[in-house]
């Protein structure tokens, strides 16, 4: 059963526009049977159809920053030929719609913001800012670990100022997380990142996990996550359709929806921003 | 409603199986790779909650299929068209490069060799017009693909080009790196490096060296390998070994370290003549930069 804003915006669209909508939907649908993808349209498809958080500046229940999403959704997928345009389409009216989540408020933040990342390459980049060349090529070459490398970031090594042109992430929004009394796994690898959803690519190598830690407030736009900022991956899930209130807490900020039994972590979308926001050197949690 | 040509297969453990890009073409996989390193790939979606590298699929493949593999071979000259296109539009840079240099870094690619000795050529034969292209940064990344893609053998068409750069303080590092990858080779070049790199980077980067060849070569292999440079190493460059050792709980190989104490007549004549060194290097690195 679609959420109230999704049925209002939904009621919202002209009648071609909803026919539009019924066919972008049944297209996504189709898309959880069809072989060789990495996702699951049926459950990208219920996730839009829960999403009560794509509010823009607008006020809660306000449907029509959701009603201009659908309609770019919609447009993006008529008159187009392949299920490859279709699906950058999609993509499309995501990035248009990234950061449009219900603001949250700072006061309901606490003062310090975690990120954890799986981007191998730009750990590389630090390491070699930070320490030297040869730090990085010898982790490239496998002569030593990345977690060697990490081992000698300690506070007296670390400059923010040498990584400034390293980014949180790779987009214009970036999801974090925070400490909060029920806890995470936050030394094992894997398990946080079940705890944080992290979507469970096969691979034959295993992934890393680094932890970013930094004052929030060297950061802005603090949004709740949507399903524009997922894009295509569908272990995000968005907030329950419930009004922030400050008296309940659990309703100020998303939540992930863990695999494995782990307890949901806090989930928020703020502005990308360069590395020196770091309070320190970040800390390689582990691989998995 | 599946208009499309082709879509690459997954295998039942969900891995992206490399057999299955061999029918796709060229055409199709050099857009695949465009697409996917300029954060787009509608087969494989980018997770942004983790941060997911757009390369990482790619070298993961490359690893799975081999060097030999048609798959490789399709990947490397999709990344060969994606450098050239890169370099005829600098200094413009598009998002696609960065990633395209991050998988010419962990994976061989012998097809992209050529576009790595271009490089390397015009690096060395004038450092300042390449990085007005690129930036230094990013001439670093170039020049960490070129260490896998294009090393500098002794009868490679790089050689050269490594010798040169070899002598420019800031790319010294790297350019030692392309020369020689195994430790005893690298003792071959390490005077010559340690007259270009800037001093102030001279002993982290010594102790990397030691404390890596300690892990791949071992302990007495290492004091093997170092003992017969006794005659020819600068005493600083002897010094800086033999305090890298020491870091690492091994003897001196040089005792340069703890060799008898200096009266405070000697110590001063000798810290006078290591700061005039300094200073002398330095001024030397200012002008060759």
């Amino acid at each position: 059963m679609p959420c109230n804003l999704y049925q209002s915006a939904a009621a919202s669209l002209l009648e071609d526009e909803r026919e539009s909508l019924a066919t972008f939907e049944d297209w996504l649908e189709d898309l959880s049977e069809s072989s060789g993808r990495a996702f699951r349209g049926d459950q990208i498809l219920d996730n839009l159809r829960s999403e009560s958080h794509l509010l823009g500046d607008g006020t809660w229940g306000d449907a029509s920053e959701m009603t201009e999403f659908l309609r770019c959704c919609v447009q993006g997928h008529a008159g187009v030929a392949t299920d490859q345009e279709r699906e950058t389409g999609y993509k499309s009216s995501c990035l248009t719609f990234e950061g449009k989540g219900f603001p949250i408020e700072r006061d309901h933040l606490p003062d310090k913001l975690l990120r954890y990342s799986r981007d191998e390459p730009t750990a590389l980049d630090l390491i070699g800012r930070v320490l030297t060349d040869r730090v990085k090529q010898d982790v490239i070459d496998k002569k030593i670990s990345l977690a060697d490398a990490f081992a000698r970031l300690g506070p007296s090594s670390w400059d923010s100022g040498l990584v400034d042109d390293l980014r949180l992430g790779g987009g214009a929004m970036v999801f974090a997380t925070f400490e909060h009394p029920a806890g995470a796994p936050r030394d094992h690898a894997g398990n946080m990142a079940a705890a944080l959803a992290l979507p469970p690519r096969p691979r034959r190598r295993k992934e890393i996990l680094v932890e970013f830690s930094y004052p929030t407030d060297s950061v802005s736009k603090y949004r709740f996550p949507t399903v524009a900022d997922a894009g295509w991956v569908q272990e995000f899930k968005p907030a329950a359709e419930m009004e922030p209130s400050r008296d309940r807490p659990e309703t100020c900020f998303g939540w992930t929806r863990p695999t494995g039994g782990w307890r949901p972590q806090p989930e928020l979308v703020h502005g990308n921003e360069s590395l020196r926001v770091l309070d320190g050197p970040p800390r390689f949690v582990g691989r998995y | 409603m599946n208009e499309e040509t082709f879509r690459p297969c997954l295998r039942e453990d969900g891995t992206v199986d490399p057999d299955s890009l061999k029918p796709a073409g060229q055409p199709w996989v050099t857009t695949w790779l465009k697409g996917r390193f300029s954060g787009d790939d509608p087969y494989f979606p980018l997770d942004k909650r983790g941060g997911e590298a757009p390369s990482s699929l790619i070298v993961e493949i490359l690893e799975d299929a081999g060097t030999a593999h048609r798959s490789t071979g399709l990947i490397g000259e999709g990344i060969l068209d994606l450098l050239d296109e890169a370099r005829q539009r600098a200094p413009e840079i598009p998002p696609y490069l960065k990633p395209a240099l991050q998988v010419c870094q962990r994976a061989s690619l012998p097809g992209t060799s050529t576009w790595f000795t271009e490089e390397l050529q015009d690096l060395a034969a004038a450092p300042e017009s390449v990085e007005e292209r690129w930036g230094t940064q990013l001439v670093k990344e170039i020049l960490h693909g070129a260490i896998r893609q294009s090393p500098g053998l002794g009868r490679a068409a790089s050689y050269a080009s490594w010798r040169m750069i070899l002598n420019v303080p800031r790319y010294a590092t790297l350019a030692w790196m392309g020369l020689a990858q195994s430790f005893a080779a690298s003792l071959n070049y390490m005077e010559d490096w340690w007259k270009a790199c800037p001093v102030t980077q001279r002993q982290a980067e010594i102790d990397q060296f030691v404390f890596t060849g300690l892990r791949t070569e071992g302990r007495e292999q290492v004091r093997a390998l170092l003992s017969p440079r006794s005659r020819s190493w600068p005493a600083a460059l002897k010094s800086a070994v033999d305090a890298a050792l020491k870091n690492n709980g091994i003897p001196e190989v040089f005792g340069s370290q703890g060799k008898g104490k200096l009266n405070a007549h000697q110590s001063a004549i000798l810290g006078a003549a290591r700061r005039r060194e300094i200073v002398l290097l330095e001024q030397q690195q200012e002008q060759a930069a």
